[in-house]
């Protein structure tokens, strides 16, 4: 009986871990893909003008100019924020009507910046070679247009530390 | 018999349990699976999209079209395209731009899972042209000019109902050079032209290649005196002595020295570029008329068109 009891417990355990590793994953995946897909539609002058560091990235939104034959920038924009403190990522959209939605991601776990290396900085880079090898450099990302998101997201299920960490390059679509 | 029938039921317990469990573990495998494969799907669907928006060619360009379905591995990708408008830009006398702007939404799907990419692509057209203002005269030559008989040179200012020679619509003297007035050196032009080596074209001399090619003629010695007509740019290298019947519109331009005599009627211009000192002669029933229209016609012969491969200039998902 005890053996069936153990068992089960163990069971159970396994089966917690294993669901929240599969949720840690996801979030992870879905915040990624949310930050890619606002970020490859930016603007790469705009980006680069509103103070891109490697915990701090804001783009206007733009419409089509139908007449004009360009892009217009709108009022409507979204600022990435990343504070390792409280490992929080905040998501601001300032939408059509001047309304600020803030949404914040929180378990986001990213190195203490360093202050020789630069490396650890945040979510956004230039060049990501490993996570103690790495830096974002504004210049790089006017000239190529590229940049690196990584979210390392962490979660302590029943006394385990779960981590999972995604990257992700992304091509900024508009000059 | 009691303890074998409770181990029995704690056996079936136990695999009732490990069942449970199994499937459980089945569950989350088998979700965990299909929301990675959508998120792969998704992944896929985006690159569909991207490629139906950069594989965009000036072929596919239309005003308004939707595309069949074009397979890609184990997905589909479907554009529509619009057409925006048109931006003209004069680069300068010779050459402008016009730029085409047409919006494309490109949607990928795979597995069900679509995302669409809506880009505007603009398509320009270099063109190269030779304005007609190069050409201001009626007859134009580097010598003087010397009027007989019953000659006429007018053009479209010219108010006398029976002139003779409008002063507006000649220049004797006067300084040209080939290369500044067609933008193309002669051996250029000599290049892309219909040659006529050492003897004189009759009938019909408007040029039937696609796209129409200038009319060069090194001319022979012997002078002029068939029956030409047409249309275009009639280059002759040597000296033109018409003493024949030339009804032709567009340009003539002569690369040595011109006596016309004969009934030649043009509709155009007509330019003689003569080293010798000897006068260019106008003489007979000539009638030149100068002709804005008909030397705009002729100089389409010369225009260039290059069209550009069609640029992305706005990318933006928007499903």
């Amino acid at each position: 009986m005890s053996a069936l009891l153990m068992t089960l417990q163990i069971g159970e355990l396994i089966n917690g871990i294993g669901s929240a590793k599969v949720d840690l994953e996801a979030e992870a995946r879905m915040l990624v893909d949310w930050i890619t897909k606002d970020v490859r539609q930016s603007e790469i002058k705009n980006l680069y003008g509103n103070d891109p560091r490697g915990d701090h990235i804001k783009f206007n939104m733009w419409e089509w100019n139908q007449t004009g034959f360009n892009q217009q920038y709108t009022d409507e924009y979204v600022e990435y924020s990343y504070d390792n403190q409280t490992e929080t990522l905040s998501r601001e959209f300032r939408n059509e009507n001047g309304d600020v939605l803030v949404q914040n991601f929180t378990g986001i776990v990213m190195p203490d910046p360093d202050p020789v290396s630069e490396t650890g900085k945040g979510i956004f880079y230039t060049n990501y070679a490993s996570p103690t090898d790495n830096n974002f450099n504004s210049t790089d990302l006017l000239n190529n247009r590229r940049i690196i998101v990584v979210i390392k997201k962490e979660k302590s299920v029943r006394n385990r530390l779960l981590n999972f960490t995604l990257v992700e390059e992304v091509k900024i679509r508009n000059e | 018999m009691n303890r074998r029938a409770s181990a029995l039921i704690l056996g079936l317990l136990v695999i009732l349990v490990l069942s449970i469990l199994s499937s459980s573990f089945l569950y989350k495998q088998i979700n965990h699976s299909f929301v990675t494969n959508r998120y792969a799907d998704s992944t896929r669907a985006l690159w569909l999209a991207e490629s139906g928006l950069r594989v965009v060619d000036n072929d596919a360009l239309c005003d308004s079209c939707t595309s069949a379905p074009v397979n890609v591995g184990q997905g589909y990708f479907v554009r529509n395209i619009t057409k925006i408008g048109e931006k003209s830009e004069i680069i300068n006398a010779t050459a402008s731009n016009t730029t085409t702007y047409y919006e494309v939404n490109a949607t990928g799907t795979v597995s069900g899972v679509s995302r669409t990419i809506n880009g505007v692509v603009n398509a320009k057209v270099s063109t190269l042209s030779v304005p007609a203002g190069n050409f201001p005269f009626g007859v134009q030559s580097s010598v003087d000019i010397k009027f007989q008989g019953a000659s006429k040179v007018f053009g479209e200012n010219t108010t006398s109902s029976d002139p003779d020679q409008d002063p507006e619509y000649y220049k004797e003297n006067s300084s040209f050079s080939f290369p500044d007035l067609f933008g193309y050196t002669t051996s250029e032009i000599k290049g892309m032209s219909t040659l006529y080596n050492n003897t004189w074209p009759s009938g019909n001399v408007t040029d039937t290649n696609t796209p129409p090619r200038p009319i060069w003629v090194k001319a022979p010695s012997s002078s002029f005196n068939g029956n030409v007509y047409g249309s275009g740019i009639l280059i002759v290298e040597g000296d033109l002595k018409i003493t024949g019947k030339i009804d032709f519109d567009g340009i003539i331009y002569v690369i040595g020295k011109l006596f016309m005599a004969g009934t030649p009627l043009i509709n155009g211009t007509i330019l003689a570029e003569s080293s010798a000192s000897v006068d260019t002669t106008v003489t007979g029933t000539a009638d030149i008329q100068h002709n804005t229209t008909a030397i705009e016609n002729a100089l389409e012969i010369l225009e260039r068109h290059t069209a550009f491969p069609p640029q992305v200039v706005s990318w933006k998902e928007i499903q």
